[in-house]
């Protein structure tokens, strides 16, 4: 099932990334998870994401990948099927012909505005319905992962900052209207299904004290521990609608109207992404290590809950793959 | 069913302030009635991005323009009833509207609807037509003259269309706010317009700004209405952005508080565009009974 993470420069990819993997690797390890999850990446990508995964752990902020750098971000989630774990026997289950996991193949896009002027380009600079490459690809994710930095959130009409914040809720809306118009000619309707997730990152910075009365009008509960036990996927989804529809509506209003074009983009789930931090010896905040609880050693203090919660929804997207992109996806890869 | 809507009008009657103002208000209304409601709105990418540009300009408290060359700026809507059908075949089964709003002047659109791009200008089923009502002093506007024309040609157009023909006709009267209060005294009507749920002290309070600006196009519509024949009644809008001083003593768009939401929003009369959204579906769904 390819899938794209998007979002706007400096939006928290690439601490995204670092703590996805970081929580892949303590979802792998964990006894409960016993071969039900695998993670792979080759090794151009791998030496990219243990970098920003090394940088965490060493109490310091990833580097910002280049635009070059993001295309090759690419890694892949597999999931066991129920039928391989549960029934068949050892030797089967060893054979290749199996295809023992469902997979989800992440693509990792920068986008901004020139970027979506950058899709409908022609190598030589002028407007076309051509598709480039990386469009095409980005027009055929079935799932799409969108990172909105929670730290641009602004009430101040005259700054800077606010304008950023309308442009990236234009760029999301266009980008969902894009792939609205894109998929609307695909005869099956289960290839029309989009599956859009949401992740708010940097969500810590939403509560801090100048927030509190943005918090309150929205109507959302003012203490984080409040979002980590949520496990009710409607209210989490009323409380997320509630920032959407303050701050980025175009986007909400645009993931409602995909059904016009007979392409559902409805089930949109939501996530929240933050690291807690600590003073670093030059007075900024860095990344904090907390001590893990029933072993030895440190860990990245993050919202691995919510990551943990991440990779299990993909679970479910993975095992609802229709059989037209399975195969459209074999072919690829015999062909590279 | 699909209802074709095209909005007109003049230079400065304020298409590209209303297009920025429907928009916003789609998102809103989408945005507030929620998933339930059936309410969805949609636009291709290109036309989402013209949209946008000048809904940010809006938002971030610039009276708004757009490039040169955008001839048509086209989005649609559908307000579903829901239910078994829709789920079943993940589909928003409803009336749609689409409308399109034609940025080229309403005077010269006449000569030009020969060209591709205006040749279904005269094919809608509601014509809006929008008219800048700060130019109520100044008496009949230039754009009556190319209403009438305008409307005759659809009337010709239609005549040997033996179908289902009533078309229904909208004014949306822009910039209320920049009407002088002693124009109101001298016209003897209040300077606030009745409520959406008024309709008939709606059409009444209205025809008296037609009869001012538009009296060609008024007497045109009364007596093809007379006629039983083409046009239904008018209905009416009202449409303003209240300003206020930046810093530098600029007239700019105002934003404000609304109860419920965290941002500021800009200060603008949504109910009326929320009242022209609702009839436009009305329109839709009384074509299909």
């Amino acid at each position: 099932m390819p899938t794209a993470i998007l979002g706007d420069r400096a939006a928290g990819k690439t601490t995204f990334i670092g703590l996805l993997y970081a929580a892949q690797i303590r979802f792998t390890n964990d006894p409960a998870n016993k071969d039900v999850f695998r993670f792979y990446a080759d090794p151009t990508a791998l030496s990219i994401i243990r970098k920003l995964y090394e940088n965490l752990k060493t109490s310091a902020w990833p580097d910002g990948t280049t635009k070059g750098q993001k295309s090759m971000l690419r890694f892949t989630f597999g999931y066991e099927k129920m039928l391989h774990g549960a029934v068949l026997p050892q030797w089967m289950r060893e054979r290749d012909w199996i295809h023992p996991f469902a997979t989800i193949n992440f693509n990792v896009y920068d986008v901004a505005g020139e970027d979506i002027q950058d899709m409908t380009k022609t190598p030589d600079g002028v407007q076309s319905k051509k598709l480039t490459d990386i469009a095409k690809s980005l027009l055929e994710s079935r799932v799409l992962v969108m990172l909105i930095d929670t730290s641009k959130i602004t009430e101040d009409c005259d700054s800077d900052e606010y304008r950023s914040m309308l442009e990236y809720d234009g760029i999301m809306a266009t980008l969902i209207s894009m792939i609205a118009q894109y998929n609307s000619e695909k005869p099956d309707p289960k290839e029309r299904k989009i599956y859009p997730v949401i992740v708010f990152t940097k969500f810590d910075t939403l509560f801090q004290d100048e927030n509190a009365v943005m918090i309150k009008d929205m109507e959302i509960p003012k203490d984080i521990k409040t979002y980590a036990d949520l496990n009710n996927s409607n209210i989490r989804r009323d409380y997320c609608e509630k920032i959407l529809r303050n701050f980025f509506g175009q986007t909400l209003a645009l993931l409602k109207g995909g059904k016009l074009m007979n392409v559902s983009f409805d089930r949109t789930e939501y996530f929240f992404s933050y690291v807690n931090t600590k003073f670093g010896k030059d007075g900024k905040a860095v990344p904090n290590q907390r001590k893990i609880l029933d072993g030895a050693g440190h860990e990245i203090d993050f919202s691995y809950d919510e990551y943990a919660r991440f990779i299990m929804h993909f679970k479910k997207i993975a095992n609802e793959m229709p059989d037209g992109i399975r195969e459209r996806e074999e072919i690829t890869v015999t062909e590279q | 069913m699909t209802l074709n809507v095209g909005v007109f009008g003049s230079d400065g009657s304020g298409r590209t302030t209303f297009t920025g103002l429907l928009y916003m208000a789609q998102v809103d209304f989408s945005n507030r009635t929620g998933q339930k409601s059936g309410f969805r709105f949609f636009a291709e990418p290109v036309q989402i991005k013209a949209m946008q540009g000048i809904y940010n300009q809006l938002r971030s408290r610039e009276w708004p323009f757009l490039p040169a060359g955008v001839l048509k700026i086209s989005c649609s809507y559908v307000y579903s009833s829901g239910g078994f059908l829709s789920k079943l075949f993940n589909r928003a089964e409803g009336n749609t509207v689409v409308i399109d709003i034609y940025m080229v002047d309403i005077c010269h659109l006449v000569g030009f609807m020969e060209k591709p791009i205006y040749k279904k200008a005269a094919d809608n089923d509601v014509f809006v037509f929008l008219l800048d009502a700060s130019d109520l002093p100044d008496g009949p506007v230039p754009a009556d003259g190319a209403f009438c024309s305008f409307l005759s040609r659809i009337v010709e157009a239609k005549r040997d269309n033996s179908g289902d023909n009533s078309l229904d006709v909208v004014f949306v009267l822009t910039k209320f706010d920049m009407i002088d209060k002693g124009v109101f005294t001298d016209m003897a009507i209040s300077p606030i317009h009745p409520l959406i749920s008024e309709c008939d002290k709606r059409s009444e309070y209205g025809e008296k700004f037609m009869a001012r600006m538009c009296p060609k196009t008024l007497a045109f519509l009364r007596d093809n209405a007379r006629a039983k024949s083409l046009f239904r009644s008018a209905v009416y809008f009202f449409s303003c952005v209240n300003a206020s001083f930046d810093e530098e003593g600029n007239v700019v768009p105002r934003m404000k508080r609304v109860k419920g939401s965290a941002n500021f929003e800009l200060d603008y009369t949504y109910e009326e565009y929320e009242g022209l959204i609702k009839n436009l579906a009305e329109l839709a769904s009384g074509r299909i009974s």
